[in-house]
């Protein structure tokens, strides 16, 4: 029992302070979420460490510095249970490089799409993290294997999972790796870094599918559905896709309807999938007009639990969609408004001039998102403390809390990166204006115009 | 040619487009002047798909009501004929479905009378406001005011299960309370045990018709199918069978299920068990086939011999299973809502087969249990096939006349005279207002000539227009009120009957009016004789004619108790309205003068005149006039101040526009009721007009004023004698001529101006006001005549040129009545009246006519000497007379007159030589006194 009081105007829960739950940094458009399982155990979920962009005109705070010093320490490093990667672009692996090199990550979670891809002749590029993500799940699958041969017990640091089946499967070193450090579509994840969190933590693996192995990168994405158990049994649920499109995330969807397993599709959190994108939603007809794919946003409605929110791990949406412009796009950003009561941009939250990271807790009650406020003084608390000690704030544990002011920190950085202004007046005025304007006759004409007959000029 | 045969339709070739495209670039324009606050999505691109909207909602207040996220979508049909039909909207989920106005679970109302809400020209524009609109609304909770009727639950109706009307009130047999309740009092759909009844709908059927005409509980009608005398048809061969409506304190939500599962589901939710539901329906059937017996009977059809069988005529009847929740609401109150379950095929199969199961003492147990599956198998796979219920109840209708004029009709007996141009049209409207009887008299027959605007058919050629008429409007309710009697209208009212032995015999005490649409002078005359000296017996009467071109038309109408009823009226009409610049118009058509020569007929040689006129003016006409009749009954009925007698002028719009008057619509004239008197001797009816006594008010009070209160005083009389009707009215009176002699016991009558003051009301009035006769006061004395007036009267009859009678008026009444009178009090005076016809011997007597410059020595030539003596003037105080009343050509000697009347001795001079002749005055006034 927590005996510190609440400070005036802080989540005041008489209840136990919950220690697990789920932060989304505000990274720019690209994804990194850190996701607390327990004091020690640490799942970071992609990584876009913006300071690293060669974006001059941005400079940005440390992500991967900051998320280092909020891990726990082990042997004075700091130590993340496990690293998954949803799949290779850049704006989900940017800084694993520096990450591995000043944290211990204790396992990783890789899909064979990058042993597929070092085999294609137009593979796209790779960048330097990607690669050297590549590099250390080869080195873990062979350091497994090496340990296996020799019977020893694989340690922490070289643990890999890989998730899902590629068709050319046969062909790699992973292929050769015990069924422990395989998983994929229909199979749960509760064991990390050898620890059992399944009292805790569950991952279920929707995609990558074999089907789509050979696809498009991004449709190779790993898609997951977290769920994130309190002591009393009440849980919080996140479903992510990576940067999945229309097709796969309605075969998803259908699957798992298909099996009954609606409890790895329900969600509280739905991380938009790709940014935003509105190929979530929308497939261009013959004439390149975009046609709504009304399954997928049912779908989403369908498995909405009640006060579920959307984030979009993205810029600022723009005032309008403009062709072959990148996520996020308007149009899809106002399909999940459709769905939901609340859809978060991460670049945009809790305004559009001050961004916040979005953490989402778990309590006795479910999941929720953390108000604007209190993740503010939660993260002032945090840092006017020395980080890892006492007299921690009662809305969240102290990993939790200490992750979110390390991402609160990150934060303040991106800040100006908002694009459109915020109109000060609500959606319904601002509609029922236009409606009106619509009519026209309201106002005269602002500019003098001449008229005039050109043949009565003199010249 | 395409050209040709599109004319009156859109052209194609039109710069304005419709439907679809119209929609879709006001939709575009809209999403680029919003800035994308509107969206226009699409799941497909092709014709005849909704449009996919999504419409910007963050900022809608959230409220009791249903949930608005801050962008929602719609599917929006247009149809064809946008923008001129609305389009449908639909929400683009289901999660406001049993929220209200939302049917169908997605369907938003948003219009409640499209055909005035809908804008064409506002177009998209206009829908999405009206959406917004609607949307803030719905999650404020303030859709629904609790003061509107509630909506009643959707039920999707199936069209062929045929259709039911429901006349009885239910409200005093429901279980639940009849109360006022508040909008956010929602009934509790998840009621445990919601309080239940059964009762049974006592029905008619004809065809796929179903009327519901009475409600019984199952007692009731058990009692009434096993009575000795139970009919199985109502009087018009209709069939008669019952079945259960099951009424249930719960809502069935704002939409019925369409599954039988769903429906038994639901009621057995509310505590329903499925098995009495059977029970009923299976009660319901026997109940029915005892009717089809009974009816076997009576016709003697072969039945099947043993009631087990499936004769098909004794399970002839439809399975109904009614349901009533309370879903109605109207002022607060809840009422109950009316569905009905129109079980065929397996579901009747099943229940006829239970129906027998039950006839058996011991049911073999594979039986029982096959008849079970099928039951079950029914309840499981069939649709609910909901009827059409149509509402005639009265609480939960409303007439649509509700506070109308037109509503003084309801339940009344009307007398129709006519029934041609207008009586037809009145006909109808009164039929249609809901008249408990309606006879109509009329001896015509339908010609060709009449359908170009009388409402009558081809084939009704030939036929009586009473019976055409009857036979059609006896259609518009269910119960027959029209009654047609062929015949003369005349006849009816001077025989009392027409149509021989069997014919109709007339007694107006059973109506509760008359309304004369015959166009006929006759009628009106007779009406008018008839009624004279019966006006407590009879009914308001109205007269309803038209101008020659139905360009303006007139209703007369006499109200209960009006002394004259349209015959006289019509004369004191032209009396009046001659003279009068708003009524010239009036005059000029209906009484021409001279008359119109040129007549109109239509089958000349054949046919009596009549006016020309096109439908629209004729039913128009007819229309206002009918409603301007039953406006004044109302407020005759409401306010016993309104004057009872009046005549109404109305012309139509056409009529100004064609030059024939510079005014517009309505003008009105009414009388104050007459003052009756009858003459015994005679059996003269003589009626003094309002005015005529205000006159002789005037003057008795002026007399009173300038001779002293017991000074008689007098004057003439204008007005008619009508042979016809028997009667006499004064439209006008005088005070005494200048040269008149007045005391406290004589008036003598003079003569300066009389005649111009006649010539000038004859002449205003077209002749139609006359010399009538003298009156005279007596003041604080009897209305009753000297011999001395009857000697004067006698001579005014026999020198007054063309006089061949005279009415002789005398006012009177003792103390307080007088008094009253004069104040203007207390009501009128007494009044003898008396008409005197002239005395041929003594015209032949007569020395020729007289000049009227001096008649009093002509008349002394031929009185006998004791009359002369009766004439003379006795001694007394005598005043000087003056014209009141017709004084604004002679107001100068009224003044002078009263000026000089002065006289100190007034009564007391009583000078010798004149006190024999009083004393003989005296004698012959009070004869037994001597």
């Amino acid at each position: 029992m927590s005996t510190t009081t609440s400070p005036p105007g802080m989540h005041a829960n008489p209840s136990a302070t919950p220690e697990r739950g789920a932060v989304f940094w505000p990274v720019g458009t690209g994804d990194s979420t850190t996701v607390v399982i327990s004091d020690q155990i640490v799942l970071q979920i992609d990584l876009h460490d913006l300071a690293l962009a060669d974006e001059d005109d941005t400079p940005e705070a440390p992500v991967v510095d900051l998320l280092a010093e909020s891990l726990p320490q082990v042997d004075e490093t700091p130590y993340l249970a496990a690293f998954a990667l949803t799949h290779a672009d850049k704006d989900h692996c940017l800084g694993f490089a520096d990450l591995l090199e000043k944290v211990h990550i204790g396992e990783l979670w890789a899909t064979p799409r990058l042993w597929r891809e070092y085999q294609m002749d137009d593979a796209p590029a790779l960048c330097p993290d990607a690669q050297a993500f590549q590099e250390e799940a080869e080195r873990r699958v062979a350091a497994v294997m090496a340990a296996i041969a020799k019977g020893d017990e694989v340690a922490s640091g070289d643990r890999i999972v890989i998730i899902g089946y590629d068709t050319d499967h046969d062909k790699h070193a992973y292929a050769e790796l015990p069924e422990e450090f395989k998983s994929g579509p229909g199979k749960t994840i509760t064991t990390i870094d050898g620890v059992d969190c399944s009292d805790t933590f569950e991952a279920f693996i929707h995609a990558p599918f074999a089907d789509d192995c050979a696809s498009a990168r991004n449709d190779t994405s790993l898609a997951m559905h977290l769920t994130i158990t309190e002591a009393n049994g009440a849980s919080g649920r996140v479903l992510m896709f990576g940067d999945l499109a229309h097709e796969t995330i309605m075969k998803v969807f259908t699957y798992s309807e298909y099996y009954e397993r609606n409890q790895y599709l329900d969600y509280d959190v739905l991380l938009a999938p790709h940014h935003c994108s509105k190929k979530v939603m929308f497939i261009p007809d013959a004439d390149g007009k975009d046609v709504l794919q009304k399954d997928v946003t049912d779908a989403f409605a369908r498995h909405a639990n009640e006060g579920a929110v959307v984030v979009c791990s993205s810029g600022p949406i723009p005032a309008q969609d403009k062709p072959r412009d990148n996520p996020p796009h308007l149009k899809a950003y106002n399909r999940y408004r459709e769905v939901v009561d609340e859809v978060i941009v991460t670049m945009s939250w809790p305004a559009g001039d001050a961004v916040a990271p979005v953490v989402f807790v778990v309590n006795e009650t479910g999941g929720s998102i953390v108000r604007e406020q209190t993740v503010e003084e939660t993260a002032e608390l945090v840092l006017s403390k020395s980080l890892g000690h006492g007299g921690l704030p009662a809305t969240m544990g102290r990993r939790l809390a200490v992750v979110a002011a390390a991402a609160s920190v990150a934060s303040a950085g991106p800040a100006g990166l908002s694009a459109s202004a915020t109109d000060p007046r609500d959606g319904l005025t601002q509609l029922r204006e236009a409606l009106s304007s619509d009519r026209g006759g309201e106002q005269a004409p602002q500019v003098p115009v001449g008229f005039g007959r050109t043949d009565g000029r003199a010249g | 040619m395409t050209e040709a045969s599109s004319a009156g339709r859109l052209p194609a070739s039109s710069v304005s487009l419709t439907g679809r495209a119209l929609a879709a670039k006001q939709l575009a324009a809209l999403e680029q002047s919003t800035g994308g606050l509107i969206e226009v999505l699409s799941e497909s691109f092709g014709h005849g798909s909704p449009f996919v909207v999504s419409v910007e909602t963050q900022g809608i207040e959230p409220g009791p009501g249903i949930k608005v996220r801050g962008r929602e979508r719609f599917r929006i049909w247009v149809g064809d004929q946008f923008p001129f039909g609305y389009p449908s909207v639909f929400s683009d989920h289901r999660r406001w479905a049993g929220t209200p106005h939302v049917q169908w679970g997605s369907f938003l109302c948003l219009y409640a009378a499209g055909s005035v809400e809908w804008n064409a020209s506002d177009g998209m524009r206009g829908l999405l406001d009206r959406l917004l609109s609607w949307l803030e609304h719905a999650a404020a909770g303030t859709l629904d005011p609790d003061d509107r009727p509630l909506h009643p639950p959707s039920n999707v109706v199936s069209a062929t299960a045929g259709r039911m009307i429901v006349h009885p009130d239910l409200a005093d047999r429901v279980p639940w309370p009849i109360k006022a309740i508040h909008a956010t009092e929602h009934v509790d759909s998840s009621a445990d045990e919601a309080a239940q009844g059964i009762v049974y709908a006592w029905s008619s059927r004809d065809g796929d018709r179903f009327d519901v005409l009475e409600w019984l509980s199952i007692a009731e009608v058990a009692d009434r199918v096993l009575s000795a005398d139970v009919a199985g048809v109502d009087s018009r061969g209709r069939r008669l069978f019952a079945f259960p409506l099951l009424m249930i304190d719960t809502d069935l939500g704002w939409e019925y299920p369409t599954t039988a599962k769903a429906l038994v589901d639901n009621l057995e939710r509310a505590g329903y068990d499925r098995r009495e539901i059977l029970e009923q329906l299976i009660l319901g059937v026997r109940i029915n086939r005892v009717l089809r017996m009974s009816e076997d009977v009576v016709t003697g059809e072969v039945p099947g011999d043993d009631g087990d069988t499936d004769s098909g005529f004794l399970d002839s009847d439809p399975v109904l299973f009614g349901l009533a929740t309370p879903s109605r609401r109207i002022d607060k109150v809840r009422l109950p809502h009316i569905v009905a379950w129109k079980i065929d095929g397996l579901g009747k199969t099943a229940v006829g087969l239970m129906r027998q199961l039950k006839g058996l003492d011991d049911p073999p147990a594979e039986l029982a249990e096959g008849v079970d599956a099928l039951a079950k198998k029914w309840v499981l796979e069939s649709k609910v096939v909901w009827v059409r219920v149509h509402e005639m109840r009265p609480e939960v209708t409303r007439r649509r006349d509700d506070g109308t004029s037109g509503q003084w009709l309801r339940e009344r007996r009307v007398l129709l005279l006519g029934a041609g141009a207008i009586g037809a049209v009145v006909a109808e409207q009164a039929a249609r207002a809901g008249v408990r009887r309606l006879v109509v008299v009329d001896k015509g027959v339908v010609t060709p000539g009449i359908l170009v605007r009388q409402p009558f058919y081809d084939d009704d050629i030939g036929a009586y227009k009473v019976d055409a008429l009857a036979e059609r409007l006896n259609r518009i309710g269910r119960h027959p009120v029209v009654e047609p009697v062929v015949g003369n209208c005349h006849g009816l009212f001077l025989d009392g009957h027409v149509g021989g032995p069997d014919g109709f015999i007339l007694d107006v005490s059973e109506f509760d009016l008359v309304i004369d649409a015959t166009a006929d002078a006759g009628t009106r005359a007779v009406i008018e004789r008839v009624r004279a000296g019966t006006t407590d017996v009879w009914p308001p009467t109205v007269t309803l004619l038209l101008g020659h071109l139905a360009t303006r038309g007139l209703a007369v109408v006499a109200g209960l108790g009006a002394a004259s009823s349209s015959h006289e009226l019509l004369r004191r009409f032209v009396v009046k309205g001659a003279s009068r610049p708003a009524w010239a118009d009036f005059v000029a058509d209906f009484f021409p003068d001279p008359p119109r020569t040129e007549m109109f007929f239509p089958e000349p040689g054949c046919s009596e005149p009549t006016f020309v006129g096109s439908a629209s003016d004729v039913m128009a006409l007819s229309s206002a006039l009918l409603g301007y009749s039953l406006d004044a009954l109302k407020r005759m009925e409401g306010e016993a101040t309104v004057p009872r007698m009046r005549v109404v002028g109305a012309r139509l719009p056409i009529a100004a526009a064609l030059g024939e008057s510079h005014r517009n619509g309505i003008e009105e004239m009414t009388w104050a009721d007459d003052l009756v008197a009858h003459d015994r001797s005679s059996g003269v009816e003589v009626r003094i007009t309002a005015e005529a006594l205000s006159e002789m008010r005037g003057e008795v009070r002026r007399g009173a004023r300038v001779r002293g209160p017991r000074v008689e005083t007098g004057g003439m009389m204008l007005g008619t004698f009508d042979e016809a009707t028997g009667t006499a009215t004064v439209d006008l009176a005088t005070g005494p001529p200048p040269d008149s002699r007045l005391s406290e016991t004589y008036f003598l009558n003079g003569v300066e101006g009389t005649q111009e003051a006649l010539d000038s009301a004859s002449n205003s009035s077209r002749g139609l006001t006359r010399f009538l006769g003298l009156w005279h006061s007596h003041p604080y004395g009897p209305a009753r005549p000297s011999p001395t007036d009857r000697v004067g009267v006698a001579a005014i009859t026999s020198f007054t040129p063309g006089a061949r009678r005279a009415l002789m008026v005398i006012i009177g009444g003792f103390e307080e009545l007088w008094d009253g009178w004069v104040a203007g009090t207390s009501h009128g005076p007494r009044v003898y009246v008396r008409l005197l016809e002239a005395d041929p011997t003594a015209l032949r007597a007569g020395a020729g006519p007289a000049t009227g410059s001096d008649p009093i020595p002509n008349a002394r030539d031929v009185l006998t000497p004791y009359q002369r003596m009766l004439q003379t003037p006795p001694v007394g105080a005598y005043y000087e007379g003056g014209y009141s009343g017709l004084a604004r050509t002679d107001a100068g000697h009224a003044i002078e007159a009263g000026s000089a009347a002065p006289a100190p001795q007034a009564g007391s001079a009583s000078g010798s030589e004149l006190s024999g002749m009083r004393r003989v005055l005296d004698a012959l006034r009070h004869p037994g006194e001597r």
